[in-house]
């Protein structure tokens, strides 16, 4: 209703028989209760707005880390035709999972590392390997001398990896 | 991104990764490897050869256009395989063809 001598303001009082049911009254109770501002960093002048601002904020700054993601790692090498001494990966976060193959047709082998094991055997062959696991780094090795081919390290061939963190 | 270890194997040959995406950067560089450029020349008969290095930032890196080919040896004959036991296939294997082959000559 107008509010009396005034053009231009009105009063929320609705004109009498236009509601029959009263509403819900907006207060912070109903928008944005004081504890789920808190929640948010605000106090209880936060407004509904600011809560999505602090939302959006704590979205975008989520990493891998805080949400506990797994990481991936793929990558290669070039085999340097040596055994015995080790070969070893590094990875920007400590490897639960390698697994290496190699990029030939007529090497059709593949390499398995899971933390915590310190032996294996390199499939397709009758060698075993030597595992060492020291921080982001996986290292191995083969005992027999002269087997690049069990140790995954056969002159010029390029190996692939994948790693899982 | 690419690394070779510094010091070479006895046969002239270097360790080596590549890591898809890794920055050069941040990447936690194993103590005694270098970084590869990005941008250096292709690296004949890689990774056996020889190069030099260079500390940029506090990270070490082959220095670009320092790397000299080396030879690349004959692979050694890889030992043979241990035979493994004869299986109860193999022996039965063998024993059919030998009566088989009996049979015919007979």
């Amino acid at each position: 209703m107008k509010v009396e001598g005034t053009d231009d303001i009105y009063d929320l009082t609705p004109a009498p028989g236009t509601v029959t049911e009263e509403g819900t009254f907006l207060n912070t109770e109903n928008l944005l209760k004081d504890t789920t501002a808190a929640l948010l960093g605000g106090n209880s002048n936060m407004v509904p707005d600011e809560a999505l601002v602090a939302l959006k904020n704590l979205i975008d700054g989520l990493t891998p880390e805080k949400i506990g993601a797994a990481k991936i790692a793929i990558g290669s090498y070039v085999g340097a035709g040596k055994s015995g001494e080790e070969n070893s990966l590094t990875f920007n976060f400590e490897p639960k999972f390698v697994l290496v193959t190699a990029d030939s047709a007529r090497e059709y082998r593949w390499l398995h590392l899971i933390r915590g094991m310190s032996t294996t055997q390199t499939s397709q062959t009758y060698g075993s390997i030597n595992i060492r696991w020291a921080g982001n780094t996986v290292y191995w090795k083969t005992l027999a001398e002269n087997n690049p081919s069990v140790q995954m390290n056969n002159n010029g061939v390029t190996y692939f990896y994948v790693a899982i963190g | 991104m690419r690394l070779i270890e510094i010091n070479a194997l006895d046969n002239g040959a270097h360790n080596n990764q590549t890591i898809n995406g890794a920055d050069p950067a941040t990447f936690p560089v194993p103590d005694g490897w270098a970084i590869i450029h990005e941008d250096d020349v292709p690296h004949e008969n890689f990774p056996f050869g020889s190069f030099e290095t260079e500390v940029v930032d506090e990270r070490t890196y082959m220095k670009r256009n320092s790397w000299t080919p080396g030879v690349i040896p004959e692979p050694e004959p890889e030992p043979e395989p241990e035979p493994s036991e004869p299986s109860v296939w193999d022996e039965l294997q063998a024993a059919y063809e030998e009566g088989v082959n009996g049979a015919y000559d007979q």
